[in-house]
């Protein structure tokens, strides 16, 4: 069920920024050597489903 | 006579603050971490960008129900994740500091890496004492935009991979540019004493030999 007072576009956008800063956080302290060939698509991937959820969750119910 | 039926509770209040505090938590940062810099400071701006981005979506997801303040945290989200996918693919160091900065070490007394975030960084290898340094000692210089300028003594043994994300690299009288320029030298003959990796994000970087 779910919760009309929760804004799910502001949750996915917060979880996406979590996810890519923890990648890029890594990848400055040497962690973890991130390519932009491969992190390039990857975050607009995310960045497009996060869109296409958000989107959805505030699309009024018919 | 009937009592009048309780009015419904109010509405929770929304908490626009919420983003405007953030925004300016972030702000009065970024000025300290300026203001630091300007003192001479050494602010590892490399782990506060991405800090602040996993600061800005632990507040939307915090303030995911509050209803507000959030349209400011998501533009401040894409415009900080648009300039760490940029430093990452250029290869900002956003760590080097603004403004031309000069370096001229001596004897053995040398760095294995200088950088500059943006600016002129001009490192003179001149008095660098080849002959006393381990060897091959490897030595990185990097800015992200602008120029690097390494000057090195004529007839050293030295081994220079100048690459350009989006410029120019001119190595001993050749020189490429575009996207991805990169120019590889090596001193003829002896194995290389040093081997220098000279690196520009956006702009040029030039070796000179004196």
């Amino acid at each position: 069920m779910s919760d009309p007072g929760l804004n799910r576009s502001a949750l996915v956008a917060g979880v996406f920024f979590i996810a890519a800063g923890a990648v890029f956080l890594l990848e400055r302290l040497g962690v973890w050597d991130v390519s932009l060939r491969v992190l390039g698509p990857v975050l607009l991937i995310t960045l497009g489903i996060a869109i296409i959820l958000g989107g959805r969750a505030s699309r009024p119910p018919p | 006579m009937s009592t009048p039926a309780p009015l419904p509770p109010p509405p929770e209040p929304v908490t626009p603050w919420a983003g405007r505090l953030v925004l300016g938590v972030v702000l009065a940062l970024f000025g300290v971490g300026w203001l630091l810099e300007s003192l001479s400071v050494d602010v590892p701006w490399d782990v506060v960008f991405p800090a602040v981005l996993i600061g800005i979506g632990m507040m939307l997801v915090v303030s995911a129900r509050s209803g507000a303040g959030q349209v400011g945290l998501i533009l401040a989200g894409i415009v900080l994740t648009v300039l760490l996918v940029l430093g990452t693919a250029i290869d900002i160091p956003f760590g080097g500091g603004v403004g031309d900065r000069s370096v001229h070490p001596m004897g053995v007394r040398v760095e294995r890496e200088y950088e500059r975030g943006i600016g002129t960084l001009t490192l003179d290898l001149t008095d660098l004492d080849l002959d006393a340094i381990e060897v091959p000692f490897d030595l990185r210089a990097r800015v992200g935009i602008g120029e690097l300028v390494v000057i090195v003594p004529e007839g050293a043994a030295v081994r220079v991979e100048a690459h350009a994300g989006l410029g120019s690299v001119r190595v001993d009288g050749m020189e490429e540019a575009g996207i991805d320029a990169e120019l590889s030298v090596s001193a003829p003959g002896a194995a290389p004493r040093l081997r220098l990796e000279a690196s520009v994000g956006i702009g040029e970087v030039r070796i000179e030999r004196v």
